[in-house]
């Protein structure tokens, strides 16, 4: 390699000048020693310090010959090639690799750079500490608090309030990046019911600033009921609600809905001020101890007439329902049997009383399901198998008619002691005109000794109330069952949920001699001897009923056995809406209008309406039902 | 007599801070909403609202601490405030959100805010214990002096052990090379602890010559390659030196290292302080901006999807 050494000399008042030396050889030493090519009188060089090798046409290394190295271009290395500009240092010189002249491939000038030692290991300190030049490279507190700052406004503000403007830039966002979308403003999830909408926050949030507005409920809820008649209550409180005020969303929790009491208390601790012509008792406060004892509704005998009414379960004259059916509990549940067409059978409740779909009530009892096996509605003694239908007077009677008079024209063998007019004819003879109108005339008035033995004094009197004095055509009518299809139609009791609850833990009765109890007259440990409780102990189970007009339901001790105020450590903790609702005026929905109801016909013939004079409203279609 | 912004006016600021804590546990302990606590309550409302101010008035002392004709009071009175006050900024946070927490913005500010308070904690911490190790660990001596004087022992060394040979003269240069104030990425973003530390451990060991796995050196022609120490190969040199004028070289040599290195340590040690001094402004200026900002959208966003 063909060299060019250029040393660099300082002379006095700042004049430079070089001194141009050649060198030639296979590699270029350097150190203090002065056998070196290029000699470096400085302590802080070794003897022989490094050597500038080729390392192909046009490139060269230098490589060092101790442990502590050279610094190329301020880094410590141990070797490194060289490249035109690039500064080695070592010790106090700097040698600095300058472009190729004339027959020169390498051309390297050596300056001595005057340090005073200790500003050399001052310089390492300054740039450890990150006062060096390098510091302006880095981003200092300031670059980062715009980065951080302009990071999170513009992801998390300005770029889901532009998608806010566009629809279809919303939905990307949404879809592909919901983080950076308005879901990134949600502060926590949906209720169930309302998550299938949870991508589009625009569903209930309408317009920026506006809290959600009842409209945008009603895009789903639009009938959903009031909570009284807001013809006959004026409450202002409940006035122009917003559904939000009371259903708050985004709770991350099945809290929807309002379960704390203080919203019904508000207005049913003084029900006389809330709304002075309402009959409803007012409530102190949780269920524990201040719910008045609960009033079942259901018909009554009252100064003559028949009167659907609520009457507290605990009054000191137990109650009395007017039911119109003869029915003995105490006789059907007898443990040692029933004589049945087919044998001795044994009753139970769920004999008769099944679930419906869903679970909650109990399914109607119906005659041809549940009586008619053993209370068949035989009339004709030789004819055993021929029976009225049930439920229609009128069709009885008319089944009745045709029967006997077929059988009179057909000339069966019947014994009625009637005369037989037909019968007295050769064979083969037609019957006169009047001969067949006497006929006939014999086979009504047998319909009607049939008709009277079954209205009154067999199949339908061992059950029915029989007006044998109506004013109908057909001078008998079955007085209407009104049996409660529940005792406490305003509360959502559930038969389902108490599944594991045995029927006689609720119901039984408490007989005319026996006086009301706060204590729970059924109790769930029932035959378990309890002093405590023997003041109930005259009430009676089902099986014990002799009749129909027993009203055979537990008061509000006996569910305080098992439910108590929220709070309670040994209780079902149960509020307000735990059994009633809010949303259940049957005609009245929350915007005020009057409810669309296609299926509103009348009460079904069993139901024991609620009194409408009673109650503020009537309940939901269900519970009426 | 020098009162610390700590105990300023007696721990008034100490006092207002556990006062707002209190209160704030009370309402929060009484209140019972009917959809449980969360910020959107009328004690939610309240908190958030203390809450915001709080950080405004935190942030603010940024802008007072620059002020220097500012008549609103005494810097320090405003940092034992910034201090006490931005710690109950935990607990009223806390209470204003009611536990409920997600992947949103709003949660985000909260995440912000914890990182802001811990950073500022830390900064409390290294304000009552560095600024006293600082001073004793330079004993009344300038870093300048320091430096200088450690520049010159190296030149002292090196002119010894240019005269022992240049075995013993590589060894120095190399031991003087590596002396390491250290920059490295690692090392700057834990603000000079890590590396400079370990490198200096390293290097003092091998100076006290109990480190016997140094790197091998390539291409070293020193004795010491493969990783024997200073101390040991100048002792080695003691062995076999005859002449009892060099052997005084070499003890002075010993002399001279072991200074440098108490030297060293020194200005490590000050290079450390003064980075943990200043390390946790930079965690928690960017922080505080960045609260600012998250905080803006959330009180933004809260109602325009009211």
């Amino acid at each position: 390699m063909r060299c060019l050494l250029r040393a660099v000399v300082r002379r006095s008042r700042g004049v430079v000048s070089h001194q141009d030396r050649g060198f030639e050889g296979d590699h270029l030493t350097i150190g203090r020693s002065t056998d070196q090519d290029l000699e470096l009188p400085d302590l802080r060089v070794a003897l022989h310090h490094a050597t500038v090798v080729a390392a192909g046409p046009g490139r060269f290394v230098i490589q060092s010959a101790v442990p502590s190295g050279i610094r190329h271009n301020d880094e410590p290395v141990q070797s490194a090639f060289l490249a035109v500009g690039d500064q080695v240092g070592i010790g106090d010189h700097r040698i600095t690799v300058r472009p190729p002249e004339g027959a020169h491939d390498l051309v390297l000038e050596i300056a001595q750079v005057r340090a005073d030692p200790g500003q050399e290991v001052e310089k390492r300190v300054a740039s450890a500490s990150g006062s060096g030049p390098e510091k302006s490279l880095r981003l200092g507190v300031r670059g980062w608090s715009w980065i951080l700052s302009l990071t999170i406004l513009t992801l998390f503000f300005v770029v889901p309030l532009i998608a806010h403007q566009s629809e279809a830039m919303q939905g990307f966002l949404r879809g592909i990046i919901p983080g950076v979308s308005d879901h990134a403003w949600s502060t926590g999830g949906l209720t169930e019911g309302h998550r299938y909408f949870s991508d589009d926050c625009n569903k209930c949030h309408e317009r920026a600033f506006v809290s959600v507005r009842a409209s945008a409920c009603a895009e789903c809820h639009e009938h959903q009921p009031h909570h009284f008649d807001v013809e006959r209550f004026k409450v202002p409180t409940l006035a122009d609600k917003q559904c939000a005020a009371c259903h708050k969303e985004h709770g991350g929790a099945p809290a929807l809905t309002r379960q704390d009491e203080g919203l019904c208390l508000d207005c049913h601790r003084d029900m006389k001020e809330t709304a002075a012509d309402s009959k409803l008792l007012d409530i102190e406060g949780g269920f524990a101890e201040d719910h008045p004892e609960f009033r079942a509704t259901f018909v009554t005998h009252v100064e003559g007439k028949d009167r659907s009414e609520r009457i507290e379960i605990d009054r000191r004259e137990a109650p009395k329902e007017r039911s119109n059916l003869f029915f003995p509990h105490k006789s059907h549940l007898d443990k040692t049997g029933l004589q049945g067409p087919d044998g001795k059978v044994v009753l139970d409740c769920a004999s008769c009383h099944v679930p419906e779909p869903g679970g909650r009530l109990m399914a109607p009892i119906r005659f041809e399901q549940h009586c008619h096996r053993c209370h068949q509605l035989t009339f004709e003694i030789d004819d055993p198998k021929r029976e009225v239908p049930h439920g229609h007077v009128g069709r009885v009677l008319d089944g009745l008619e045709a029967y006997y008079g077929l059988r009179t024209l057909e000339r069966a063998d019947i014994d009625t002691g009637e005369p037989d007019v037909l019968s007295r004819r050769r064979p083969g003879q037609q019957a006169t005109p009047p001969e067949r109108s006497e006929g006939l005339e014999s086979a009504a008035r047998r319909a009607r000794q049939a008709g009277k033995e079954l209205f009154e004094y067999r199949a339908c009197a061992t059950c029915h109330q029989v007006d044998e004095k109506a004013q109908s055509v057909f001078g008998w009518d079955i007085v209407p069952v009104r049996i409660a299809r529940t005792w406490y139609p305003l509360a959502r009791f559930d038969h389902g949920r108490h599944a594991t609850v045995a029927c006689a833990d609720c119901h039984g009765f408490r007989p005319a001699d026996c006086a009301p109890s706060t204590l729970p007259p059924f109790t769930l440990n029932r035959g378990v001897a309890d002093p405590e409780k023997g003041a109930a102990d005259c009430t009676k189970g089902v099986a014990d009923s002799e009749k129909s007009e027993d009203v055979l339901i537990a008061g509000i001790a006996t569910c305080r056995e098992c439910h108590g105020d929220p709070g309670a450590k040994d209780r079902v903790q149960s509020t307000c809406i735990s059994c009633h609702g809010f949303h259940v005026s049957p005609r009245f929905a929350m915007d005020g209008r009057e409810r669309i109801q296609p299926g509103d016909a009348a009460p079904p013939r069993q139901a024991a309406a609620v009194p409408s004079a009673d109650l503020t409203d009537a309940p939901a279609g269900q519970d009426a039902e | 007599m020098h009162e610390s912004f700590l105990a300023y006016r007696k721990f008034f600021y100490l006092k207002l801070g556990l006062g707002l804590i209190v209160l704030s546990i009370g309402a929060y302990a009484l209140h019972d909403p009917p959809h449980g606590p969360n910020g959107g309550t009328w004690l939610g409302y309240t908190l958030g609202t203390i809450g915001a101010g709080l950080i405004l008035w935190l942030l603010w002392y940024g802008v007072r601490k620059r002020q220097y004709h500012s008549n609103l009071g005494q810097v320090s009175g405003w940092l034992s405030g910034h201090v006490y006050l931005g710690s109950a900024l935990l607990v009223v946070a806390t209470l204003h959100c009611g536990f409920k927490f997600g992947w949103n913005v709003h949660t985000l500010s909260y995440v912000l805010m914890i990182m802001v308070i811990v950073s500022g904690a830390y900064g409390i911490f290294t304000y009552v214990r560095y600024p006293t190790r600082l001073t004793d660990n330079k004993g009344g001596m300038a870093i300048d002096a320091m430096l200088k004087e450690i520049g010159d022992l190296d030149g002292q060394c090196l002119r010894i052990a240019a005269e022992m040979g240049d075995k013993v003269h590589q060894m120095i240069l190399r031991s003087i090379e590596r002396t390491s104030f250290g920059r490295t990425p690692w090392r700057d973003a834990l603000g000079g602890v890590g590396k400079g530390l370990e490198d200096l451990a390293r290097e003092i060991k091998s100076i006290a010559g109990d480190a016997p796995t140094l790197a091998p050196l390539p291409g070293a022609a020193a004795p010491a390659a493969g990783g024997e120490s200073t101390v040991f190969f100048v002792a080695d040199q003691f062995a076999s030196l005859r002449d009892r004028a060099k052997a005084a070289l070499g003890h002075r040599l010993l002399d001279l290292i072991t200074s440098k290195k108490a030297l060293v340590m020194r200005v490590q040690r000050d290079l450390v302080y003064r980075k943990l001094l200043n390390s946790w402004l930079s965690l928690h200026l960017p922080l505080s901006i960045a609260l600012l900002a998250a905080l803006t959208v959330h009180v933004v966003t809260v109602f325009f999807y009211w």
